[in-house]
Protein backbone atom coordinates (compact mmCIF):
# COMPACT_ATOMS: atom_id res chain seq x y z
CA UNK A 1 0.00 0.00 0.00
CA UNK A 2 1.43 3.55 -1.26
CA UNK A 3 1.38 5.82 1.93
CA UNK A 4 0.10 9.07 1.39
CA UNK A 5 2.68 11.10 1.54
CA UNK A 6 4.34 9.24 -0.83
CA UNK A 7 1.51 9.89 -3.32
CA UNK A 8 2.07 13.75 -3.02
CA UNK A 9 5.50 13.49 -3.15
CA UNK A 10 4.82 11.18 -6.34
CA UNK A 11 2.30 13.87 -7.71
CA UNK A 12 4.80 17.07 -6.90
CA UNK A 13 7.42 15.58 -8.59
CA UNK A 14 4.97 15.24 -11.56
CA UNK A 15 4.20 18.54 -11.36
CA UNK A 16 7.51 19.71 -11.25
CA UNK A 17 8.41 17.63 -14.36
CA UNK A 18 5.12 19.13 -16.04
CA UNK A 19 6.24 22.84 -14.91
CA UNK A 20 10.11 22.02 -16.73
CA UNK A 21 8.38 20.74 -19.66
CA UNK A 22 6.24 23.60 -19.76
CA UNK A 23 9.14 26.02 -19.81
CA UNK A 24 11.10 24.04 -21.83
CA UNK A 25 8.46 23.81 -24.88
CA UNK A 26 7.89 27.41 -24.45
CA UNK A 27 11.35 28.35 -24.79
CA UNK A 28 12.11 26.27 -27.85
CA UNK A 29 9.18 27.41 -30.00
CA UNK A 30 10.24 31.20 -29.13
CA UNK A 31 13.84 30.14 -29.77
CA UNK A 32 12.84 27.74 -33.04
CA UNK A 33 10.11 29.95 -34.47
CA UNK A 34 10.79 33.68 -33.61
CA UNK A 35 7.43 35.39 -32.62
CA UNK A 36 6.43 37.50 -35.85
CA UNK A 37 5.20 40.73 -35.70
CA UNK A 38 6.53 41.64 -31.82
CA UNK A 39 6.69 45.07 -32.66
CA UNK A 40 2.73 45.65 -33.18
CA UNK A 41 -0.32 43.54 -32.06
CA UNK A 42 1.65 40.36 -31.16
CA UNK A 43 -0.39 40.45 -27.27
CA UNK A 44 -3.76 40.69 -29.15
CA UNK A 45 -2.79 38.52 -32.50
CA UNK A 46 -6.13 38.50 -34.79
CA UNK A 47 -6.41 37.25 -38.35
CA UNK A 48 -7.26 38.88 -41.11
CA UNK A 49 -10.13 37.27 -41.93
CA UNK A 50 -11.58 37.43 -38.76
CA UNK A 51 -14.84 37.93 -38.27
CA UNK A 52 -16.12 40.88 -35.93
CA UNK A 53 -19.73 41.51 -35.72
CA UNK A 54 -21.28 44.02 -37.28
CA UNK A 55 -22.59 46.19 -34.80
CA UNK A 56 -19.17 45.63 -32.36
CA UNK A 57 -16.73 48.51 -31.98
CA UNK A 58 -13.34 47.08 -31.30
CA UNK A 59 -10.73 49.92 -30.14
CA UNK A 60 -8.76 51.29 -32.58
CA UNK A 61 -5.52 51.50 -32.14
CA UNK A 62 -4.13 54.72 -33.55
CA UNK A 63 -0.59 53.98 -35.25
CA UNK A 64 1.69 55.88 -37.65
CA UNK A 65 1.85 55.18 -41.11
CA UNK A 66 4.85 55.32 -42.39
CA UNK A 67 3.83 58.11 -44.92
CA UNK A 68 1.24 60.23 -45.45
CA UNK A 69 0.76 58.78 -48.83
CA UNK A 70 -2.81 58.13 -49.31
CA UNK A 71 -3.66 59.84 -45.98
CA UNK A 72 -7.04 61.28 -46.49
CA UNK A 73 -7.87 64.83 -47.18
CA UNK A 74 -9.77 66.34 -44.11
CA UNK A 75 -11.74 69.00 -43.88
CA UNK A 76 -11.26 71.83 -41.21
CA UNK A 77 -15.21 71.09 -39.85
CA UNK A 78 -18.74 69.41 -41.21
CA UNK A 79 -19.85 71.66 -44.22
CA UNK A 80 -22.50 74.09 -43.60
CA UNK A 81 -21.51 73.18 -40.34
CA UNK A 82 -23.57 69.68 -40.55
CA UNK A 83 -21.53 66.60 -40.02
CA UNK A 84 -23.52 63.13 -41.62
CA UNK A 85 -24.27 60.37 -39.07
CA UNK A 86 -21.74 58.11 -40.11
CA UNK A 87 -22.85 55.47 -37.89
CA UNK A 88 -24.85 55.03 -40.09
CA UNK A 89 -22.27 52.90 -42.08
CA UNK A 90 -22.63 49.09 -40.31
CA UNK A 91 -19.12 48.93 -38.98
CA UNK A 92 -18.76 52.37 -37.38
CA UNK A 93 -19.44 53.41 -33.60
CA UNK A 94 -19.42 56.35 -31.77
CA UNK A 95 -15.80 55.98 -31.08
CA UNK A 96 -14.70 55.11 -34.68
CA UNK A 97 -17.04 58.08 -35.71
CA UNK A 98 -15.06 60.44 -33.54
CA UNK A 99 -11.55 59.70 -34.68
CA UNK A 100 -12.50 59.94 -37.80
CA UNK A 101 -14.76 63.51 -37.39
CA UNK A 102 -10.62 64.17 -35.19
CA UNK A 103 -9.20 63.30 -38.84
CA UNK A 104 -11.09 65.57 -40.62
CA UNK A 105 -13.78 63.24 -41.83
CA UNK A 106 -17.55 64.42 -41.84
CA UNK A 107 -19.26 63.31 -44.95
CA UNK A 108 -20.02 60.10 -46.45
CA UNK A 109 -18.99 61.67 -50.19
CA UNK A 110 -15.86 61.88 -48.11
CA UNK A 111 -15.38 57.91 -47.73
CA UNK A 112 -17.03 57.35 -50.61
CA UNK A 113 -13.88 58.74 -52.20
CA UNK A 114 -11.60 57.01 -50.66
CA UNK A 115 -9.59 54.74 -53.42
CA UNK A 116 -6.67 51.71 -52.84
CA UNK A 117 -4.08 53.80 -51.02
CA UNK A 118 -6.20 55.71 -48.77
CA UNK A 119 -8.27 52.73 -47.61
CA UNK A 120 -4.84 50.70 -46.90
CA UNK A 121 -3.38 54.38 -45.42
CA UNK A 122 -6.97 55.03 -42.78
CA UNK A 123 -6.70 51.05 -42.17
CA UNK A 124 -3.19 50.94 -41.25
CA UNK A 125 -3.84 54.07 -39.02
CA UNK A 126 -6.65 52.90 -37.04
CA UNK A 127 -4.87 49.38 -36.68
CA UNK A 128 -8.12 47.68 -38.44
CA UNK A 129 -6.50 45.10 -40.26
CA UNK A 130 -8.88 44.96 -43.61
CA UNK A 131 -11.60 45.72 -41.62
CA UNK A 132 -12.42 48.69 -44.52
CA UNK A 133 -12.66 46.36 -46.78
CA UNK A 134 -14.61 43.49 -45.31
CA UNK A 135 -17.27 45.96 -44.11
CA UNK A 136 -17.36 48.03 -47.18
CA UNK A 137 -17.13 51.08 -45.89
CA UNK A 138 -16.82 52.78 -49.09
CA UNK A 139 -19.52 51.31 -50.98
CA UNK A 140 -21.91 51.83 -48.08
CA UNK A 141 -21.09 54.94 -48.00
CA UNK A 142 -21.44 55.36 -52.02
CA UNK A 143 -25.03 53.94 -51.11
CA UNK A 144 -25.52 56.57 -48.38
CA UNK A 145 -24.57 59.35 -50.57
CA UNK A 146 -26.48 58.41 -53.44
CA UNK A 147 -29.41 58.21 -50.75
CA UNK A 148 -28.80 61.55 -49.40
CA UNK A 149 -28.70 63.28 -52.81
CA UNK A 150 -31.37 61.64 -54.35
CA UNK B 1 11.87 15.20 1.10
CA UNK B 2 15.32 14.14 1.45
CA UNK B 3 17.93 13.01 -1.53
CA UNK B 4 17.19 9.55 -0.94
CA UNK B 5 13.83 9.29 -1.49
CA UNK B 6 13.82 11.77 -4.46
CA UNK B 7 16.29 9.08 -6.37
CA UNK B 8 14.05 6.28 -5.07
CA UNK B 9 11.71 8.19 -6.56
CA UNK B 10 12.85 9.27 -10.07
CA UNK B 11 14.45 5.08 -10.50
CA UNK B 12 10.63 4.09 -9.98
CA UNK B 13 8.60 6.32 -11.81
CA UNK B 14 11.37 7.73 -14.51
CA UNK B 15 8.50 6.99 -17.10
CA UNK B 16 5.59 8.54 -15.87
CA UNK B 17 8.50 11.61 -15.28
CA UNK B 18 9.67 11.41 -18.51
CA UNK B 19 5.69 11.49 -19.80
CA UNK B 20 5.24 14.70 -17.57
CA UNK B 21 8.26 16.47 -18.62
CA UNK B 22 6.91 15.41 -22.50
CA UNK B 23 3.02 16.68 -22.30
CA UNK B 24 4.65 19.57 -20.49
CA UNK B 25 6.89 20.30 -23.38
CA UNK B 26 4.03 19.76 -25.80
CA UNK B 27 1.74 22.23 -23.42
CA UNK B 28 4.21 24.84 -23.29
CA UNK B 29 5.13 25.02 -27.48
CA UNK B 30 1.23 24.97 -28.23
CA UNK B 31 0.96 27.67 -25.50
CA UNK B 32 1.75 30.59 -27.27
CA UNK B 33 -0.96 31.21 -30.21
CA UNK B 34 0.20 30.68 -33.69
CA UNK B 35 0.77 33.20 -36.13
CA UNK B 36 -0.41 31.28 -39.04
Amino acid sequence: MISLPHIIEIALLLLVAFLIGCVIGFTLRNYIFPPKGENRDSAHPVSPDAVIPEDQETSEVIVSPKSDEGRPTPLGAPREGRKDNLKLIKGIGPKIENTLNEMGIYHFDQIAAWDRKTIDWVDEYLSFKGRIDREEWVQQAKHLTAGKDG
Amino acid sequence: MNFDSFVYLVENYWVFLTAAVLIGVATGWYARPSNH
